[in-house]
């Protein structure tokens, strides 16, 4: 479980995130969703201290995830952001990276890093051009060797910023269907999703953020219920079931 | 078509086969010897190999050849190499730490800052010659920081932050002039300084900056993951547990080590420190632990051969190697980049 006490958090200047408190259940998946400019991508680099908290703590199973080494605290939190360079190297080489908080002085992969990256280039698929620079990738398949990259890093939990976001339909939904099969995995999935019906449909848990203050949080079916989508988003939510599983649209509120 | 080695296939084949890669760093070492050895026997007196050997197993200090070979050849031969292999392994360090392909070591001020502290430590201290390679390395190292200060704290594009360096290079080089017209004692030197050369170079003059070279170079070569890593930036470094702006400044410091020194005997060889890795990298590609060795022998290769060439193409007249430097390294720059897909250079800057 990950806690938030009191937490404030920013760039420079007036913190985007005030006195927030906020608990986050492991093993499930978790969505950030609100309006632009409200405070989801810095809540989650804040979580994964790539933001300093500026007042209170977070707690990662009971401990201050402050006390950790950067070092440490990668072998328990991985985080995809959203915007990256996209650096002229090979699949393999970038998913490598991801054993980077485990090698020693040598900085020399031993046999299980391989072993474990290239397990995780099988799950996402993209073992096939692992010698391909990811350069000459489409969107879709540079987000799953990213993806790729942060599942080696073998942490259990992981914070993605909009993975979907610019990808191609289906590919939007292979990513959606990895983040499941990860979770069955016993990781915790805590990601920012632009996609509101996405966000309801793939999480267990859902947390509606607005101008840096949490509105609320609980399962997909109570933020459904609670009236809060149309106050925040200014859209009439709608729900039906295909398959014994629930999904989500969304019309204007006018109609 | 691709004929040029940036070409795909070659870099698949270079990311799987470490008989690439090691046959490339053999082949380098043999360059960079057969280079030294061409540096000690070419000159005004040429000298064959087994001349210049037996020369210098006979050890006969009153023959002219012996001369020649140990107090002119070997200290002009070592200088050479070793400024070169410095300037081009801290360009790799500058370029990988600022993000920024266009980066190097005299784009940035770097190189400007070395001379301008090293000149002023000869003006004013004219009687402590030894304090020429400190004065450059601190002159370094204040540039370097000046210029990561600004990046990080502005978080300022990449192109701001060359363009940064270009206005901070040119008030140091104000500052070059300033001092030069001051004290007319150092004019004349002054003057080969800024060109960059190793005519009249002694062993007393390299040395002790050599060994901060040394000491750079054995701090700088094991980082290649660590700039592997940095090229994912800051964010993803971050996660995967690099305590990035230690890092950075690290080998900031490092390449500023490294630069100084150079410069401090060899004046200002800026061009060597951009120019190298962007050849060096066409062979290696981006991994930065083959880049590192590779490029710093390039360097060496480089300077050494520019230096031969200026000391023969107007023999027994000298041309200071850094007008050689640029007038063969200049356009052969200028033919890479029109060789470089469009594409490539946009992504570079991003």
């Amino acid at each position: 479980m990950m806690e938030w006490r009191n937490v404030t958090a920013g760039y420079g200047g007036e913190p985007v995130l005030q006195n927030v408190n906020l608990s986050l259940p492991a093993g499930r998946i978790i969505s950030l969703i609100g309006p632009n400019g409200c405070g989801k991508t810095t809540l989650l680099k804040t979580a994964a201290r790539l933001l300093p908290v500026k007042e209170g703590e977070i707690l990662l199973h009971g401990q201050n995830t402050a006390a950790f080494t950067r070092r440490e605290l990668a072998r328990r939190i991985a985080v995809l952001p959203q915007t990256r360079d996209v650096p002229d190297i090979s699949v393999n080489a970038l998913v490598l990276h991801g054993r980077f908080p485990y090698l020693g002085w040598s900085r020399q992969p031993r046999p299980e890093d391989r072993e474990l990256a290239d397990q995780a280039m099988r799950q996402t698929g993209v073992w096939n051009y692992r010698t391909r620079s990811l350069r000459s990738l489409s969107g879709g398949e540079r987000q799953k060797a990213y993806l790729a990259m942060t599942i080696a890093q073998n942490a259990d939990w992981l914070l993605l910023d909009e993975p979907t976001t610019y990808l191609d339909i289906n590919h939007q939904f292979e990513i959606l269907k990895l983040i499941e099969q990860l979770q069955k995995q016993r990781k915790t999935i805590v990601m920012v999703l632009h996609d509101l019906g996405q966000a309801l449909r793939y999480s267990h848990h859902i947390v509606l953020m607005q101008s840096g203050k949490i509105v609320s949080c609980g399962t997909p079916d109570t933020l459904f219920q609670s009236g809060l989508l149309q106050k925040v988003f200014h859209v009439q939510p709608h729900r039906q079931e295909k398959e014994k599983r629930p999904f989500y649209f969304f019309t204007p509120l006018s109609d | 078509m691709r004929i040029w080695p940036g070409s795909f296939t070659l870099r698949q084949w270079i990311e799987k086969s470490w008989k690439y890669k090691l046959a490339l760093l053999l082949l380098l070492a043999a360059g960079l010897f057969l280079c030294a050895v061409l540096s000690l026997c070419i000159g005004s007196t040429s000298l064959s190999v087994p001349q210049a050997f037996k020369a210098v197993q006979t050890g006969d200090i009153a023959a002219a050849d012996y001369r020649i070979l140990v107090y002119v050849r070997f200290p002009r031969t070592l200088a050479a190499m070793l400024s070169g292999i410095a300037l081009a392994v801290s360009g790799v360090l500058i370029q990988a730490v600022l993000n920024n392909a266009l980066a190097g070591p005299n784009i940035i001020g770097v190189n400007a800052g070395a001379g301008f502290a090293a000149l002023l430590a000869a003006a004013l201290f004219p009687a402590m010659p030894d304090l020429i390679p400190a004065g450059a390395f601190l002159g370094a190292l204040l540039t370097g920081l000046l210029i990561f200060l600004l990046a990080v704290r502005t978080g300022a594009g990449r192109l701001t932050i060359v363009l940064a360096g270009v206005a901070v290079s040119s008030i140091l080089s104000a500052g070059i002039d300033a001092v030069t017209l001051l004290d007319p004692d150092l004019a004349v030197g002054a003057s080969n300084f800024m060109i960059g050369g190793f005519s009249g170079i002694s062993l007393k003059k390299v040395f002790p900056a050599g060994w901060y070279i040394l000491i750079g170079l054995l701090l700088a070569l094991p980082a290649g993951n660590e700039l592997n890593v940095l090229s994912l930036g800051e964010d993803i470094a971050r996660s995967l547990g690099m305590r990035v702006t230690l890092v950075r400044l690290f080998l900031l410091a490092v390449a500023s080590v490294l630069a100084g020194a150079a410069v401090s005997f060899s004046g200002l060889l800026g061009f060597v420190g951009l120019l190298i890795p962007h050849i060096a990298r066409r062979l290696t590609g981006n991994d930065n632990r083959l880049l590192l060795p590779s490029a710093g022998m390039m360097g060496g290769i480089f300077v050494l051969l520019c230096d031969v060439f200026s000391r023969v193409v107007f023999a027994p007249y000298e041309l200071p190697v850094g007008i050689v430097m640029s007038f063969l390294g200049g356009p052969f720059f200028l033919f890479l980049l029109l060789r470089t897909k469009r594409r490539r250079i946009h992504d570079g800057m991003a």
